[in-house]
């Protein structure tokens, strides 16, 4: 076991320098670019003179031979001198030193890691309540159709899961923002449109007078974005963990135990539901790099502006840093994500061990 | 005394299966009966039958399966009517089980003494400290080496035939009255199922269980039966004390079965066949269900169903042949 993880240790590392040159080439061959805007300016009064853009372009270091970017952004300039490029030696310490760069455009200056750092909780409020209320109805509905299949209650969570399935969350965000109007118009309860907290005060039927920024205002804001994300994954989850039982109460020890003399309900709750979890492992844990990435679609539709909403501007503003911190952090999480996977196959399945 | 000595009796038992393509009449009118401490063997071929009647009699047909016609007398309590917690209070207990593939059969996830000592939990009720040890004698008494060991493998840290040990003691963890053993030996190698073979006539002989042995494996059933029932497409065609059934079988099924068993040291290039198929158990035809297929069929054989015609020495044949 501990030999296994040190040998996927070193693959896990191996993956992410992979991914890094991979990720840090596809920015650098993206046609456009941070120069663009400088030499594009039409304006004559605005444009910027040929000093200003060389400074600018030592600034982002694109003066350095090509070859010399990569090593920069992952390692730094501070060591330049060393194999004789002293001329670009500069004072960034590049990603591995936890220099992950400033933000360009989105919040121009701010370091990444605190762009990201920030808007880390709300996402999580986000992702893991609709995460949490996915997986603690969607295992029960799973298992509760995959017993009674073909039955009334089973064709109603197919058909539904099926809808859950094929809704855009953007269309099932905006109509469920359209009712919530509709609903509001009419003097009834209703929950917030978009935004994660308000800006003022405000009443609500039932409730009375919300306090902008109290838990109440969060989760009156979640409410809908949760419903949203819960639909999809709880469609999918619910789905999974049918098929996943209807499969192993199908198999022989299950009936070997029902031959014993088990009760139904023990028969499906320790002797079944146990194996039938085991498959929904890989879902659940690549949930965690899904997790951090937000949901980007949702937090559009709901202007619910944290982590997915995030990157989508800085692909849209051409903030290189953040948007390759993100891209970066992603597939930190996917390859841990992976890597917790074969552990925890290891703890529920005696089957599987790794050596 | 004649009337207890009969441990499950069977009349006119009618299992059919539900589906799409129609009704399947997987057993169609079976009579027999199992003494205490007897051993009868069930042979046919596959689809004919067998294993559909083992799990009539457990009332584990799942959701498409019932037993829509007859009783099944246990103990003197028809088990069709029992309520499904009564039933579940037999199961594993005064009637159990082992079957074919005893790999698959184990939990995956569970220890193989956790597995037996939920049945000890269910039925009798020991404590936990009591189980245990319970579990060790029964691992020793169907020979698994090492039991203490044993008891925290998981099943598939063990081979087929200590598998199929496991499932045994396991079946025999509440001394039931009735240990339904279907294709016991069939997914072994051979030299193992002499092995499981011997420990189950030794058990026999040591807690006195009547067993149904279920098999297509005529050499099986030579060894531990002492009368056979022959099915064929969801009926009894013969029943006869095993020596009987051997020396002289009556029905032509039975004698096409027995022709075609290979038999050590008899170099023959090829194996007696019994020509066409098993009918349909969904439009079972009129008439004797072997006929298509048998070298004496006459033309009453289409028409009518032969009884069951007793002959003499407690044999019965479905066969308008005598």
């Amino acid at each position: 076991m501990t030999v296994y993880l040190i040998r996927r240790l070193f693959q896990a590392i191996l993956v992410l320098i992979l991914s890094s040159a991979v990720i840090y080439s596809l920015f650098a061959l993206a046609p456009g670019g941070p120069l663009e805007e400088l030499t594009q300016v039409t304006d004559p009064k605005n444009r910027p003179s040929p000093e200003d853009i060389q400074r600018q372009i030592k600034l982002l270091g694109a003066d350095k031979p090509w070859f010399l970017w990569y090593p920069t952004w992952l390692a730094g300039d501070t060591w330049m001198d060393k194999i004789g490029f002293e001329e670009y030696q500069g004072e960034r310490k590049g990603i591995l030193r936890w220099d992950w760069g400033t933000s360009w455009k989105f919040q121009r200056n701010k370091p990444v890691l605190e762009i990201i750092g920030d808007k880390l909780p709300d996402t999580l409020w986000l992702m893991i309540s609709s995460t949490i209320i996915s997986l603690v109805l969607g295992i029960p509905l799973g298992v509760f159709s995959a017993v009674r299949q073909y039955s009334f209650f089973d064709y109603v969570l197919t058909t539904f899961s099926f809808i859950g399935l094929s809704l855009p969350a953007f269309w099932f965000g905006l109509l469920i923002i359209a009712v919530s109007l509709w609903f509001k118009r009419n003097g009834w309860f209703y929950f917030p449109a978009g935004d994660i907290l308000a800006l003022r005060n405000y009443e609500v039927p039932i409730l009375g007078t919300v306090v902008a920024g109290s838990l109440l205002d969060r989760v009156m804001h979640l409410v809908m974005p949760v419903t949203v994300l819960s639909m999809l994954n709880l469609a999918n989850w619910s789905r999974f963990m049918r098929a996943s039982m209807l499969e192993v109460l199908s198999q022989d020890y299950v009936r070997t135990a029902r031959a014993k003399g088990v009760k139904e309900r023990v028969v499906i709750y320790k002797h079944a539901f146990r194996n039938a979890l085991i498959p929904l492992i890989t879902i659940i844990v690549f949930a965690i790099p899904g997790v951090f990435g937000g949901a980007l679609f949702t937090e559009t539709v709901f202007n619910y502006k944290a982590l997915g909403f995030t990157f989508i501007s800085a692909l849209n503003l051409k903030d290189y840093p953040l948007a390759m911190a993100f891209l970066l952090i992603s597939s930190i999480l996917l390859v841990f994500a992976t890597l917790l996977a074969d552990v925890l196959y290891t703890i529920v399945d005696p089957r599987i061990r790794l050596d | 005394m004649a009337q207890s000595d009969v441990l499950l009796k069977l009349k006119g038992v009618k299992t059919y299966f539900f589906t799409d393509e129609g009704t399947v009449h997987a057993v169609d009118g079976l009579d027999f009966q199992v003494r205490r401490g007897e051993t009868l063997g069930i042979v046919g071929e596959s689809g004919c039958g067998k294993s559909v009647t083992s799990m009539s009699i457990l009332r584990l047909l799942g959701k498409t399966g019932k037993v829509i016609e007859g009783e099944i007398m246990f103990d003197g309590e028809n088990l069709l009517d029992l309520s499904e917690e009564e039933m579940r209070k037999i199961r594993g207990n005064r009637i159990s089980m082992i079957f074919q593939q005893p790999t698959t059969c184990l939990n995956p996830v569970f220890r193989i003494g956790e597995q037996i000592i939920e049945a000890l939990q269910i039925h009798q009720g020991l404590s936990g400290e009591e189980a245990n040890k319970r579990t060790i004698e029964l691992l020793t008494l169907v020979g698994l080496p090492d039991p203490v060991r044993r008891m925290r493998s998981f099943p598939h840290e063990i081979s087929g035939g200590q598998a199929q040990r496991v499932m045994i003691a396991m079946a025999l963890a509440c001394n039931p009255e009735l240990l339904i053993a279907d294709e016991p030996t069939t997914a072994l190698d051979v030299t193992i199922q002499a092995q499981i073979l011997d420990l189950m006539r030794e058990l026999r002989e040591k807690v006195n269980t009547a067993i149904i042995l279920i098999t297509h494996d005529l050499g099986v059933v030579a060894e531990m039966a002492e009368n056979v029932m022959v099915m064929y497409a969801g009926k009894a065609v013969e029943y006869a004390p095993v020596h009987a059934l051997f020396e002289a079988p009556k029905h032509p099924y039975t004698q096409g079965l027995i022709a075609s068993t290979p038999v050590l040291g008899n170099v023959r290039d090829e194996l007696e066949t019994i020509p066409g198929q098993v009918p349909s158990l969904l439009n079972p035809p009129a008439g004797c269900r072997f006929a298509s297929r048998c070298a004496h069929k006459m033309d009453q054989c289409t028409q009518e169903e032969p009884p069951l015609i007793k002959l003499e020495g407690d044999r019965l044949v479905r066969c308008w042949l005598y």
